[in-house]
């Protein structure tokens, strides 16, 4: 069972790296086309074709990959002003809870955005504008950055489950 | 009036209340509360179909572009050590006051705050620049730790602010007039806490030394030098905006470049700075993406249920004016300032009110500033101000968390005289956006 679930971290592991290395020379891009962007159209008058739309498409490659990967080491923002007060049991519980929370409206997520993902692919959806790029890469992309983000967010509940059972038998042991 | 949807406004409050009281990320606790309530207001279809394309539609949006690059900005110019240089700087030229560290941190705070957008990194970096040395010369910790929690919300107000970015996000108004809006408030908040921190040094002694060092004029005018990246910077971004040569989406690139430029040019470029300041703009640009959408869901349930216009028809019933809602504007964010994060209490709070700041005709750009400036008291507020902890968590010195508390108390006050200012003379916050080019 151990081995199964180290073969799975370790995948899930390289897919988060992979994941903020794209978001990471994604968000370079853009700062790099807006820069041109700005300097082409106030010294020759003549702005990139495309540059909106790349910036566009490309921050919401930016925002899902990122999402993964805060998913995996749970850096969302939480109000722990009560749960910090609580004994380890209680704060395990809540951690459970929130990640269940989380699991189940990012699963809802991934199911309308894989809708979302699929639409734009059947009809081979292409951006509005001078630069004519398909777009369907772009909804796919955001499709696979909040499914893995579910993963991830289902992995941290399962782990969270695991490990207060873990605690409570050990102390039933100990008792 | 329709108590139908005032009840389904209350339950969608309490559970977005209740699921962040028991650890629900703050974003997560939104969206549920607004897909919950779309669901029982609009029917499932309404839910499902806002939460297929509102997400979307919003994290492909140009204007919010102007986000991670304005994050990327910041964390690279803190990296590369334009701060320290500033600050050895201002030291020079302020050294022959009293209290003049606790004056250094502040304008250094100000300057910086034009190349960075975030509160908590200033104040973490001014923790370890200044806290030390105030310290070793005898100064209150806890005022010294106060000051540096308080100049660290400048970043907030002086442009470029991720506040007012969220803000124009979630309210559909002009980005750029909104990020110039912030300019003059930083600047007044910047003098009254010098001013307060001048006057405050006379009557309590034991909160800095005597005077022990004075520099030389030479010494003065060469250390100018070392603050160019900063004024290089905030010109390219607050005057570009300005100028209207650059809209604001494109002025966080144009300031992200700028920033690695300059540090290259320093010779203070390493693959490390880039590559984890790239990093941790995804990953920022991620959690705040949650919240900002879970407030857009949890806003359009509000109107779509009716919330909104039957709150503001009972306003108008009971005939609250201006002041009346501004005074209740004040009590509410003092009140949860004291127990969540600025770009919740603005997610939270903006579906709700901002309708009623339309509807009394209020200018919003004024009340944009009255807000962020009361977010700002906000994060110094004990017992949670996430300055106070971002300072405590910074240092290795020990500062008694009653101190601390204690400290920062007059800085709040220096904050409620410039926020009765701005509400005296809207002006303050209005002047420069109606006059931009």
């Amino acid at each position: 069972m151990r081995a199964i679930y180290d073969f799975f971290e370790s995948i899930l592991k390289g897919i988060s790296w992979l994941a903020i290395t794209v978001a990471a020379f994604i968000t370079l891009a853009i700062a790099v086309i807006g820069t041109l962007d700005i300097i082409t159209t106030n010294v020759i008058a003549s702005p990139i074709s495309g540059a909106f739309e790349l910036s566009e498409s490309g921050l919401i490659i930016l925002l899902f990959f990122g999402l993964a990967v805060t998913s995996r080491s749970g850096s969302h923002i939480k109000v722990d002003i009560l749960t910090s007060r609580l004994p380890v049991r209680g704060q395990k519980i809540c951690d459970a809870i929130g990640y269940l929370f989380t699991s189940v409206l990012f699963s809802f997520w991934t199911q309308q955005m894989y809708f979302l993902a699929l639409k734009s692919f059947k009809i081979r959806e292409t951006a509005n504008g001078l630069l004519q790029y398909p777009i369907y890469i772009v909804k796919i992309a955001a499709f696979l950055g909040i499914l893995i983000a579910t993963i991830e967010t289902l992995r941290r509940l399962l782990l969270s489950i695991a490990e207060f059972i873990k605690k409570n038998s050990c102390e039933e042991r100990r008792d | 009036m329709d108590f139908t949807a005032i009840y389904h406004g209350l339950f969608g409050i309490a559970g977005v209340i209740g699921l962040s009281a028991i650890g629900v990320p703050i974003g997560v606790s939104l969206a549920t509360a607004g897909l919950l309530g779309l669901y029982f207001t609009a029917g499932p279809a309404m839910a499902l179909v806002t939460l297929k394309t509102l997400p979307y539609s919003i994290g492909s949006s140009y204007t919010l572009v102007v986000i991670p690059m304005f994050i990327l900005m910041g964390l690279i110019a803190s990296s590369a050590g334009i701060m320290t240089d500033l600050y050895n700087s201002l030291n020079k030229w302020l050294a022959r006051f009293r209290g003049s560290l606790l004056l250094v941190t502040t304008a250094a705070s100000a300057a910086f705050g034009a190349v960075s957008g975030s509160s908590i990194v200033n104040a973490t970096v001014f923790t370890k620049i200044a806290f030390p040395e105030m310290v070793r010369l005898g100064y209150k910790p806890g005022v010294g730790a106060a000051a540096i929690a308080s100049a660290g919300t400048l970043a907030s107000l002086i442009p470029p602010s991720i506040n007012f970015v969220i803000f124009a996000v979630l309210t559909n108004q002009s980005i750029g007039k909104l990020l110039m809006a912030g300019l003059v408030p930083g600047i007044l908040t910047t003098l009254i806490y010098m001013f307060g921190i001048a006057f405050c040094v006379k009557i309590f002694k034991d909160w800095a030394p005597e005077i022990t060092t004075k520099y030389s004029w030479t010494e003065k005018i060469k250390s100018l030098k070392s603050i160019w990246p900063v004024v290089v910077l905030s010109a390219l971004v607050i005057g570009g905006i300005y100028s209207g040569l650059t809209p604001p989406s494109a002025a966080g690139g144009v300031g992200a470049i700028g920033a690695i430029i300059i540090v290259s040019i320093q010779g203070r470029m390493t693959f490390s700075i880039l590559w984890d300041s790239l990093k941790q703009t995804v990953q920022i640009s991620a959690v705040l993406y949650v919240i900002l959408i879970g407030g857009l869901l949890f806003s359009r349930f509000l109107t779509i249920g009716g919330v909104v216009e039957t709150i503001v028809e009972w306003m108008n019933t009971i005939g609250m004016g201006k002041a009346g809602f501004l005074v209740m504007v004040v009590g509410i964010f003092l009140v949860l300032g004291m127990f969540m994060d600025t770009m919740s209490i603005l997610v939270i709070t903006t579906p709700l009110l901002y309708p009623m700041v339309e509807s009394l005709g209020i200018n919003p750009i004024w009340y944009a500033v009255i807000i962020v400036k009361l977010m700002e008291i906000a994060v110094v507020s004990p017992p949670v101000g996430l300055n106070l902890f971002a300072v405590l968590a910074a240092t290795d010195q020990k500062i008694s968390i009653g101190d601390l508390y204690k400290g920062v108390i007059p800085f709040i006050i220096f904050d409620l005289i410039t926020i009765g200012l701005i509400i005296l003379f809207p002006a303050i916050a209005t002047w420069v956006p109606e006059n931009m080019m």
